[in-house]
């Protein structure tokens, strides 16, 4: 703790002037307009960032990140069923290679570095968007293929809403939200609570004649609450701070070929934030501040274990930005100071991270363009030093060009390095580089709009680590074994028409990934051009919506293409297609408005799986009930 | 996900370390195959499948012509085994397999790999082997990973359990022997000797740490035990038992970073082969002392190390566990025959 006796006093490497305008163009959620200080390095061109649909929001209040990017955007989810571990694969990355930020600070748990989608309901978020790509690798470890930002809005005015909502297979979900505004501060607060049996049908295809059976042991309740505050006691300055609490318990279910599960997940999570943001002089400067203390309890009473992984995060960050003319100068100093407490380590095991960020953006008229540095010590070790660098070119009034590069790796986590048996302390980081470049264009009329945006993308990542058993001492132990590359391809399309009162949004998305094995350890070159396991080379996801004054109808298509589960793509889950329908309305009431939606997922009742053996739902039914107190 | 390979490791030293228990059946004389069982004589190799969300399989190698088939049982009855496929024995016609996370013994006729029954509801069942010529089978079940197992006494006939013998922590690897069944400890010292008539324990032998293979040799017989490994305790070298009537006699090897496993007996007869670390290594079951294991015969590690009695070598290699592994064949002088297609994490072979 003595690393941290100065951090206030830490030295700021900043240059003088005020904000420039973002290049960002990411969406909005409901109930905010006012956008936060952002952290430097999401202020690029080149910025690559997906939100979800409000209707999709309004519908579905309960729902998670999971079931968002199941019906949207351009990454690929990998769930092992309603309740149970959702996974984020972007371009290609695996699970770990991808980051998860909270009000700018990252929320990763540094054990096994995987982020749970499934845990994160949207409902409390407030506002979520992912951001692809290499202008992501600046938040740093892990952000190779992309980052999830949730960070709250400012609230403009008193407002409160309150749902409930049943869907099939017992999900009952409820939540409340309230905001109030006053001069010089605001409060909100969000809560929610879930509970599922999750006990569907599905035909086993691992029995004899492919009986129907229900799934059993796939209970999972949840609950969480928000709070933020802020206080704007300076023209200049604003304090923020934020508390997260959330817990849930989940079993875990057997999968077709197992006789059956008793094991349980139950987690605990308190995160606070705290930020200081303001101008003084021409420096905009910002201090954020976090703590995660996190509980992983997993316990089978039947096999006879019980098992509780515990880890702390102090993050603490400083950031200023300044302009000279139209260059615009940023600093970011980061430092972290994480322990995990697990049965399978040796005690606790520590981390101290320090990173420092200098970067330099242009702000032509019609070319923007960012450098950015990232150098990083680990324990006293000097990490990677990651690079990156983002262009944008308006090469016409509704044509822009983009092309970004960056350097990126993913340190180890606590269980790659320290799991006992079989932790690997002399592990390098994942690293490689990767670049994209892209077109986009978009025209907007009076009745009509329409945007088509197409990119390719490449990336190389050398040190890929892998678990592997050695059998010689009878356990697993990961080892830098692989090197795998990413190239690929993202089309959007977006066309939205106002006819009288009716409006209709067509958007779509397509993503063609081909992640091969390029290095392999000894004895697997076969594995050599094979698509990684689970990661479809071909997705496409789109959303129709009518909307006529109070009402409107939607229709979400997600396809994935074969998903290989052999890495020598032998054996693999056949392609799918999923149709999700939803029908709403809406009835004012005054200054509030009452809301219903129902919606059909998986409307054809397909079977399927995304991991092998693991049933996914057939046809069922939700409905949902919402209720905006001072909704404007 | 990591928060599991407790269990997953606990779950690979424990399949890395299966099963020569069927090998020495042949002492007995069983039931003649029936000749014209498409599967009547050959090589299976047992894969475990991946481990959680997938299926293991079974993988069949004609020893005459070396051709091989892959995932006969999904083949013959259109459904996967199920998972963690871990041994296979078998009774005239009759093949079990036993699939640990599935809870069950899979039968199938040899004839065709059709299946004929199953024993359901088992608790994490591990290893298998004939009792000669009983018409009975004893089935190893860790039940859990804290505490003691037990031996599930199967009539083959009529595929029911019959009995169920409590037995220490990790039962796993099963042998038929002077006819009575042992069973090895495999997370104690300890084997188990029962009673193959009356279904009772007799007695109980101290032998190494953690012993997990068992080879037949007259009214011998010998209990490889890797010791404790560095990461579970005090590390503790591995031994090889002998035990002769109410007799044990260990010999420890020289290190304690040795941890042997796969013992399995060479075709020849002569000598011993088992794993350590860095390959197979050869020893005489007649020697004494403590043992220094030289020079290794062949030079690599394999997932899954034995030797069928009527023939080669067999070495499996699992790669990365999530694509198929390959079988490599050695000649009786150790030189490297051919390699055969396996499927995922060949991890036991039933010779036949």
């Amino acid at each position: 703790m003595k690393k941290w006796s100065g951090f206030f006093v830490f030295g700021l490497f900043v240059c003088p002037a005020a904000w420039a305008q973002t290049a960002d163009t990411s969406l909005r959620l409901p109930l905010v307009e006012v956008e936060e200080h952002r952290h430097p390095a999401e202020r690029q061109p080149a910025l690559q960032r997906q939100s979800p649909d409000t209707l999709l929001l309004r519908a579905l209040p309960a729902a998670s990140v999971a079931d968002w990017l199941q019906w949207q955007g351009s990454a690929s989810l990998r769930s092992y069923g309603p309740n149970g571990l959702a996974t984020l694969s972007i371009r290609g990355s695996s699970a770990q290679q991808n980051t998860v930020l909270w009000e700018g600070l990252p929320l990763l748990n540094p054990m096994n570095g995987t982020p749970d989608l499934n845990l994160y309901p949207m409902w409390l978020l407030g506002g979520v968007s992912v951001q692809t790509g290499s202008s992501a690798s600046d938040f740093g470890s892990g952000a190779i293929g992309g980052a999830l930002h949730f960070r709250q809005g400012i609230p403009q005015k008193h407002d409160a809403a309150v749902f409930t909502e049943m869907r099939s297979f017992g999900d009952y979900a409820g939540g409340v939200s309230a905001s109030v505004r006053a001069r010089k501060g605001w409060y909100q607060i969000r809560a929610l609570h879930r509970s599922a049996q999750n006990n569907f049908p599905y035909n086993n295809m691992a029995r004899f004649g492919n009986p129907e059976e229900r799934l059993a042991h796939a209970v999972h309740t949840q609950g969480g609450l928000l709070q933020e505050a802020g206080w704007q006691f300076h023209p200049n300055w604003r304090l923020r701070a934020a508390w997260w609490v959330q817990a849930h318990r989940r079993q875990l279910p057997a999968s077709m070929t197992e006789q059956l599960s008793t094991s349980v997940q139950a987690d605990t999570a308190h995160r606070v934030a705290l930020s200081l943001t303001g101008q003084a002089g021409r420096w905009q400067l910002a201090f954020r501040q976090g703590y995660l203390r996190e509980l992983n309890h997993f316990f089978d009473e039947r096999l006879g274990f019980d098992e509780r992984h515990r880890f702390t995060a102090l993050l603490q960050e400083i950031s200023a930005v300044t302009t000279v003319g139209r260059h615009e100068f940023s600093q970011l100093v980061q430092q972290a100071y994480y322990t995990a407490n697990s049965p399978n380590f040796n005690g606790q095991e520590r981390q101290y991270r320090l990173a420092w960020v200098p970067g330099w953006r242009y702000n032509g008229p019609k070319t923007t363009a960012r450098l950015q540095m990232r150098l990083e010590t680990v324990n006293g070790r000097l990490v990677p030093i990651t690079p990156s660098l983002q262009l944008e070119q308006r090469l016409a009034p509704t044509l822009q060009w983009r092309l970004a590069g960056s350097r990126i790796y993913r340190l180890p986590g606590f269980n790659d390095l320290y799991w006992q048996p079989g932790g690997n302390p002399d592990l390098q980081p994942e690293n490689g580089w990767q670049a994209e470049t892209g077109l986009g264009w978009k025209n907007q009329q009076s009745t009509w709009s329409f945007s088509v945006d197409g990119g390719a993308f490449w990336s190389d990542l050398t040190d890929w680590i892998i678990w592997l058993p050695n059998s010689s001492l009878g356990y697993w132990t990961p080892r830098n074994l692989r090197r795998v590359q990413s190239l690929g391809w993202e089309q959007q399309l977006g066309i939205s028409k106002q006819l009288g009162r009716v409006k209709l949004r067509l958007h779509g998305d397509y993503a063609y990934v081909a992640t091969t094995h390029r290095e392999v350890g000894p004895g697997e070159q076969d594995l050599i051009g094979k698509q990684l396991i689970y990661i479809p080379k071909h997705q496409v996801r789109s959303r129709f919506f009518v909307e006529h004054a109070a009402f409107f109808m939607g229709w979400h298509y997600s396809y994935n293409g074969l998903r290989f589960t052999s890495s020598d793509n032998r054996f693999f889950l056949p392609n799918q297609h999923l149709h999700q329908i939803m029908l709403g309305g809406s009835k004012r009431l005054g200054p509030h408005v009452l809301r219903l939606t129902g919606t059909i997922h998986n409307a054809l009742n397909l079977q399927y799986q995304q991991i092998a053996w693991r049933p996914m739902p057939g046809r069922h039914y939700q409905i949902t009930l919402q209720f905006n107190f001072n909704a404007s | 996900m990591k928060q599991h390979f407790k269990r997953f490791s606990l779950l690979a030293l424990l399949a890395s370390s299966l099963f020569f228990t069927a090998c020495k059946e042949e002492s007995t004389t069983p039931p003649v195959p029936d000749p014209l069982a498409a599967y009547g004589s050959g090589i299976f190799v047992v894969n475990e499948g991946p481990f959680q969300n997938g299926t293991g399989t079974i993988t069949f190698i004609n020893r005459t012509t070396s051709a091989v088939e892959q995932d006969v049982f999904q083949a013959a009855n259109g459904r996967p085994l199920g998972n963690v496929a871990q041994s296979m024995a078998s009774f005239g016609t009759v093949g079990m397999v036993v699939v640990n996370n599935a809870g069950k013994v899979e039968f199938v006729d040899l004839k065709d790999f059709k299946s004929t029954g199953v024993i359901e509801n088992m608790a994490l069942p591990s290893g298998i082997v004939v009792a000669g010529n009983t018409g009975k089978a004893y089935v190893t079940e860790w039940v859990s990973f804290s505490g003691n197992g037990r031996v599930a006494v199967i009539d083959i006939a009529s595929k029911q359990v019959v009995r169920r013998i409590a037995v220490g922590e990790f039962p796993n690897a099963v042998i038929w022997h002077n006819n009575r069944i042992f069973v090895a400890n495999s997370n104690q010292n300890t084997v188990v000797e029962i009673d193959a008539q009356a279904d009772t324990i007799l007695r109980t032998h101290t032998v190494g740490d953690r012993p997990n293979s068992m080879v037949s040799v007259g009214n011998s017989l010998f209990v490889l035990c890797s010791g404790t490994p560095s990461w579970a305790g005090t590390e503790t070298a591995g031994a090889l038992a002998e035990i002769v009537g109410s007799q044990v006699n260990v010999r420890n090897f020289t290190a304690a970073t040795m941890h042997p496993g796969n013992l399995t007996l060479h075709p020849d007869g002569g000598s011993f082969l088992y794993q350590l670390s860095d390959g197979v290594y050869s020893l005489s079951p007649t020697a004494s002392g403590n043992i220094n294991p030289g020079s290794p015969v062949i030079a690599r590690k394999f997932y899954h190390f034995s030797a069928d009695p009527q023939g080669l070598l067999y070495g499996t290699d699992a790669k990365d566990f999530v694509s198929n592994g390959v079988i490599l064949r050695y000649e009786r002088n150790f030189t490297l025959r051919d390699s055969l297609p396996a499927g995922i994490a060949p991890g036991s072979i039933h010779y036949r």
